[in-house]
């Protein structure tokens, strides 16, 4: 339909695959929690590919960034809520 | 003389006429004779070449005339320029003539135009005449003249009194599947109410009897079901057989009935392989058929005339076309009305852009991936028609994005801020124009309708121009489209994510949250808010944006879906829902998939509207053993052997031929067996198969093409069952449970909890 480069989302998956061997290196508990990781990526595609990096690991590496942020800040708030 | 009707068919004659019939009345259609040819254009950089080019004898000997005149001839051009007009002598040899003169000279020397518009559509171009139209047409110095006593804009135009007829063949097929060497059984023609069946006397006999009834009937439009593909060529095939091919008139014209040259072609487009057979024409009645036609299976006769009507092209080309060719049709329309020439080959070029400009670009739509789970209470916001709106709005074509003329135009693309033209109307809005227009009258109609029948017709209408819309973006950045460029479809991606950002924002300002946006759709959701907290924001959100939303409504419950290969990521588009009023939406699953078998689809949708019927999420968890029981009862009826085979078909599409395929899979297993029985199959073909023995190493074990079901095929009863459990657990999970086969333990089983519900 008119599209040159790849689209975001695909290039996220394209990423994500090269990274499947470090993943595979991980123990088998490890794995789940770096499949997770990876998910943000996927989560979070729009934002990413509204920032048009031409660096690709920025809005990769941003994504995943930005989900633990949001983690953290969910986790902080629940502590201020148990405390008080 | 003078005539007053309907314009039904037209099509090119002996050189230098064109046949027009008119419906006169129920009973008369009456052929009429202008005389008149199309004209290719012909330009080149150097006047002297073009001259030249005049004085070439053979040229002139097919030539009606060679005149110089003024046409733009590039759709960027703001001022015309001096090309010569070809009027050819027989319509039916434009293409070659212009071809002849392209390769007179290195490819590129001599730019062709209007050679492969239609002669029929350019004649209702320059005549300004449309299919259908009602007009009165008078007879003199050989040619016609036209009043036209109708409206293309017109919502309200009396159907024509068309008598239509369906004619099937029934074969006595030696094997499983027919061939042109079986004889006919019988041939059903079915018309103004009755049937007349033609099964008794010799073949010849029969196809006697055949012409016969049909020139007694004397239909408008015949109807058949695969006549482009085998049912006329077979018919054909018969008669030389019994040596009454000459008697084979079927048209209107006396002439016999022509088969094209080929069989059909396979091509690429929109990422698959797809197939078209060559048409079968019956001059002076318009052949429809079924299985060939978009338009008529799409949006039925109501839709299919107005297709016609609109896009200005004959009813039989209309119910062949794609809605690319129709939208090219009326594009067309308008560039003959303002002297712009179409292009046979295109070569618009992008502009140039950098890398980065380039990555900021080419982007789509804007998504807001959905939050998945189950809710009460979210509401549904549509933008009308976006992308066309944008294009006419914003007045987004080909032409006008980054044009030459207006550099510092206040008409900017978002983003990119690329200037879009401010002193013309590009050829796109002036074509959305009427589309958007006619098909929001037609909404109003429909919903004001007073009978069943009136808001069918409406509605068939209306839908017609949606596919045009929904078209009209694709075409912009087709680099087959005469006036598509890239530039101009980025604009309307650039305006869509710019609009859809801004209606977020307007929601999120008043306190409603997100939960999914696509292109032109918001699902947002406030804890307590009613339908009339949902119309207010509508109206706040088309004062912020200037374009027209409409509020779909409040759904009792919505499940957004997670994706099937990986369960913790959301899926854009893939939900159902019940709306307030207990209407279902349903988006993505099983049962709107045109692979799935009609009775997953019947039992997914038969779990739903149980569902549908619950007020809220909690009274839908409780009718959740209800669809279980629905499960159990489809399953049962599949381990005993009660389903047709027919209910369990597949369809899938070849994306190579038969020979090709290495592995076994299901389609290769069908596509084979079917070869074997001698069915020519081409790429972009489907094939419709039901499962056998699914395990089998054999690939022709493992399926049974449709076409070759007997009374002793047997289907994979294990393999139905696990492939109706998987529909139906889609429509289970989000109210937490899941379906295993009826024969493998507890019907009912928890599902896996998702870690992602708490990352939005």
């Amino acid at each position: 339909m008119g599209r040159t480069i790849p689209s975001w989302r695909m290039v996220v998956e394209a990423e994500l695959t090269k990274l499947k061997k470090s993943q595979d290196s991980l123990r088998t508990e490890d794995k789940a929690i770096f499949e997770d990781m990876l998910n943000q990526c996927r989560l979070y595609a729009s934002a990413a590919g509204s920032m048009a990096s031409p660096v690709k690991e920025i809005p990769l590496v941003m994504s995943i960034l930005f989900a633990q942020h949001k983690r953290l800040a969910e986790l902080d708030q629940q502590l201020k809520t148990i405390t008080t | 003389m003078k005539h007053l009707g309907w314009i039904l068919d037209l099509y090119p004659g002996e050189p230098g006429e064109m046949v027009v019939w008119l419906k006169e009345g129920p009973n008369r259609a009456t052929k009429l004779v202008d005389r008149w040819t199309p004209s290719f254009y012909v330009a080149c950089d150097s006047k002297d070449d073009l001259s030249a080019l005049v004085r070439e004898e053979w040229l002139t000997s097919e030539a009606e005339r060679l005149t110089f005149v003024a046409r733009y001839a590039k759709v960027t051009d703001t001022e015309r320029s001096e090309v010569l007009e070809v009027k050819v002598r027989d319509a039916k040899e434009m293409v070659r003539l212009a071809a002849k003169v392209e390769r007179s000279k290195p490819f590129g020397f001599y730019r062709i135009y209007n050679a492969d518009v239609s002669p029929a559509q350019t004649y209702l171009y320059e005549r300004d005449l449309f299919p259908l139209a009602y007009c009165k047409a008078k007879e003199s110095g050989g040619g016609l003249e036209w009043q036209l006593q109708d409206d293309v804009w017109s919502c309200d135009y009396p159907p024509p009194p068309l008598i239509t007829a369906t004619l099937r063949v029934k074969i006595d097929k030696e094997g499983v599947l027919p061939r042109n060497s079986d004889p006919i059984k019988e041939i059903r023609i079915k018309a103004k109410g009755k049937e007349r069946l033609i099964d008794s006397g010799s073949e010849g006999e029969k196809l006697r009897e055949m012409v016969a009834s049909l020139k007694e009937v004397d239909p408008d439009i015949l109807f058949t079901d695969g006549g482009d593909s085998f049912q006329f060529s077979y018919l054909a095939a018969r008669a030389s057989e019994c040596n009454v091919y000459d008697e084979l008139v079927l048209g209107r014209d006396g002439g016999k009935l022509e088969l094209p040259s080929r069989a059909g072609s396979s091509f690429f487009s929109y990422g698959r392989i797809q197939y078209r057979p060559s048409t079968v024409w019956l001059r002076g009645r318009v052949h429809v058929d079924v299985a060939n036609s978009f338009s008529v299976s799409e949006v039925g006769l109501d839709g299919f005339y107005e297709l016609s009507r609109t896009c200005r092209m004959p009813l039989h080309t209309s119910s062949r076309a794609s809605i690319g060719r129709a939208l090219s049709s009326l594009q067309f329309y308008h560039a003959s009305k303002q002297g712009l020439l179409v292009p046979w080959k295109p070569t618009l070029a992008e502009h140039f852009k950098s890398r980065l400009e380039l990555l900021v670009a080419d982007r789509g739509g804007f998504i807001f991936e959905p939050r998945m789970g189950l809710y009460e209470g979210v509401g549904e916001l549509d933008y009308a028609a976006l992308f066309p709106n944008i294009m006419l709005k914003k007045n987004i074509s080909g032409e006008t994005v980054r044009c030459d003329c207006c550099p510092d135009s206040k008409n900017r693309v978002p983003e990119l801020g690329w200037n879009v033209c401010e002193r013309r109307v590009g050829i796109v809005p002036q074509s959305m124009q009427i589309v958007v227009g006619k098909r929001l009258r037609y909404k109003k109609l429909k919903a004001e309708a007073k009978s069943e029948e009136e808001r069918a017709k409406y509605d068939g209408r209306q839908m017609a121009l949606k596919w045009i819309g929904v078209t009209s973006f694709g075409y912009l950045g087709f680099n087959n489209a005469k006036f598509g460029r890239i530039d101009a479809h980025i604009a309307v991606c650039a305006w869509d994510r710019k609009i859809l950002l801004d209606s977020a924002r307007v929601a999120e300002a008043k306190g409603f949250r997100v939960i999914h946006g696509i292109v032109d759709s918001l699902w947002v959701r406030k804890e307590g808010a009613t339908e009339g907290d949902y119309l207010e924001l509508r109206e706040e959100v088309e004062r912020a944006t200037g374009f027209d939303l409409s509020f779909e409504g409040m759904y009792r419950w919505i499940a957004f879906l997670p994706s099937k290969v990986n369960p913790f990521l959301p899926v854009a588009n893939r939900y159902f829902g019940a709306y307030r009023s207990g209407e279902l939406k349903v988006r993505g699953i099983e049962a709107r998939r045109h692979d799935t078998p009609p009775l997953f689809t019947k039992c997914q949708m038969e779990m739903l509207s149980v569902l549908a019927k619950a007020s809220g999420v909690e009274e839908a968890r409780r009718m959740v053993p209800d669809c279980v029981s629905i499960f159990e009862r489809y399953a049962q009826a599949i381990l005993r052997a009660e389903v047709e085979a027919k209910e369990l078909v597949i369809s899938r599409s070849l994306s190579k031929a038969p020979s090709e395929y290495v592995s076994d899979t299901l389609e290769a297993s069908a596509a084979t067996q079917l070869e074997e029985a001698g069915v020519e199959l081409h790429p972009g073909q489907s094939v419709d198969y039901v499962i056998a023995d699914y395990g089998s190493k054999g690939r022709k074990y493992r399926t049974v093409p449709a076409g070759l079901l007997d009374a002793r095929s047997q289907y994979g009863r294990r393999r139905y069952v696990e492939l109706l459990a998987e529909a139906c657990t889609t429509v289970l999970e989000p109210f937490g449970k899941s379906v295993v086969p009826a024969n493998r333990g507890p019907a009912i089983g928890p599902t896996q909890s998702s870690l992602v519900d708490r990352r939005f």
